[in-house]
């Protein structure tokens, strides 16, 4: 079992593991380097630099918010909750209501929502970040595996060892380089409680996209998305569209003239 | 065109065709009311119906009239949730208890039959004894709908537990027009 996960996480893909600080800490003292190059120029070093642009400068660097319509959600069936008996008071401000028990998502917040977390998903592909997809609902295992399989990025949708996280040093008996983001598609594990990605990530400083039903708890993801997480249509869609918005990222970054 | 010639005749049926034609004679034909609301169609097809309204008459007016009507109903879907929801089918529904639905299989696995009816969750039936061989993943069944989804509280519980099923009981395969379940 964990000789399949070291080959997802390493040699399959050519990822070498030496380093261990996270990219997120790497990036930003780049981009303080490039600020500053930038900041200092003479006239005709400018003009040369004009090319390159910094994407955060931009609400929407990668185009995400055409990836998909409000359309699209409904007809995958993303605003269809479980029952009112399950709702966690965290989901209430993400609710539009309860039709005869059964919950409805704002469909309004929840595209404005995962627009910021395919925006987010993007720009951590443009780095070369390392995305983890983790889902433990063993209907949708297929479907996340060839997401990820298709985006060039890693999976991790079968039962969560406590350890990979936290205790990643010992288990690989050597260096390793954690996941710079986790996208979550079912926060809970088969015993319906929280799945042990999300408190791990949060202890690792790794930031997570998370798929929130009602009752989730969406207080320890950073960008959670709510949504049906159950139905396979709905799942299928956030797949489709997270690979949609990595491969976005990587494209970008064949486009810039040196790197 | 064509398809809107198949589904018009086909939800008018032939007996209401004598209708159509009472219908059109009955109310007055105003052409300047049906062209000012076609402003988003194109103007080729604008000036091509202004020149048909001209020579048509009985049925073919009619036709004309209420093939624009329908028309005008796909180009005007919202995109606001509020009402997508308002007109979806799960409002449509109503309380799921006893309401007869359309589903498909999509998974047999021994003796089940794992059926998948448009809703959030999918549902579990027993394959029944008569016609056997028909059920197969892909058959359209007919259902009745007891739960959209099985979750009750325990005793001592604070919260409900879900089985992240639907309950619904088979009625049988679904009639298509073509074919009959014997």
């Amino acid at each position: 079992m964990i000789r399949t996960i070291t080959n997802r996480f390493s040699w399959k893909f050519g990822r070498c593991l030496t380093q261990t600080c996270s990219i997120t800490s790497d990036t930003s003292h780049c981009q303080n380097a490039t600020a500053l190059k930038v900041n200092q120029p003479t006239e005709l070093k400018e003009s040369e630099l004009k090319e390159i642009t910094n994407p955060l400068r931009f609400p929407d660097y990668f185009g995400v918010r055409n990836l998909f319509r409000l359309k699209d959600l409904f007809d995958a069936k993303v605003h269809y909750g479980h029952k009112d008996g399950t709702l966690h008071p965290n989901m209430k401000p993400y609710i539009f209501g309860s039709r005869l028990g059964h919950i409805i998502f704002d469909l309004d917040k929840t595209t404005e929502l995962l627009q910021d977390a395919l925006n987010f998903t993007a720009h951590i592909a443009y780095k070369g970040g390392i995305i983890l997809f983790v889902s433990h609902y063993p209907q949708h295992t297929l479907t996340v595996e060839n997401a990820a399989k298709e985006a060039g990025e890693y999976a991790h949708a079968r039962e969560w060892d406590f350890h990979l996280l936290t205790n990643s040093e010992k288990i690989y008996k050597g260096v390793t380089r954690l996941p710079d983001l986790i996208i979550m598609v079912s926060t809970l594990n088969p015993q319906m409680q929280e799945h042990t990605a999300v408190r791990d990530a949060a202890k690792m400083c790794i930031p997570t996209i998370g798929i929130v039903d009602s009752n989730s708890n969406p207080n320890l993801i950073t960008y959670p998305v709510p949504g049906n997480d159950d139905s396979p249509t709905a799942v299928q869609l956030y797949c489709n569209l997270f690979r949609d918005a990595i491969l976005l990222g990587k494209s970008k970054k064949s486009e810039i003239p040196s790197s | 065109m064509d398809k809107i010639v198949r589904r018009t005749l086909l939800s008018a049926g032939r007996p209401s065709m004598n209708c159509f034609r009472n219908f059109a004679d009955v109310v007055p034909q105003s052409n300047n009311l049906v062209n000012t609301d076609r402003s988003d169609l194109n103007e080729q097809e604008m000036s091509h119906k202004e020149s048909n309204n001209k020579s048509l008459s009985g049925f073919g007016k009619a036709f004309t009239k209420f093939s624009k009507l329908t028309n005008k109903s796909s180009l005007d879907e919202p995109d606001v949730f509020a009402t997508l929801l308002r007109h979806s089918k799960l409002i449509q529904l109503g309380d799921p208890q006893g309401k007869i639905v359309e589903g498909k299989i999509f998974q047999v696995v021994g003796n089940d039959l794992y059926i998948d009816f448009g809703g959030k969750f999918h549902c579990v039936c027993s394959k029944p004894n008569t016609n056997e061989s028909e059920y197969v993943r892909g058959s359209r069944v007919r259902l009745r709908l007891q739960e959209l989804e099985l979750s009750t509280k325990f005793l001592g519980a604070s919260q409900e537990l879900t089985l992240r099923e639907a309950d619904a009981l088979l009625l049988g395969l679904a009639r298509t027009s073509g074919r009959k379940a014997i």
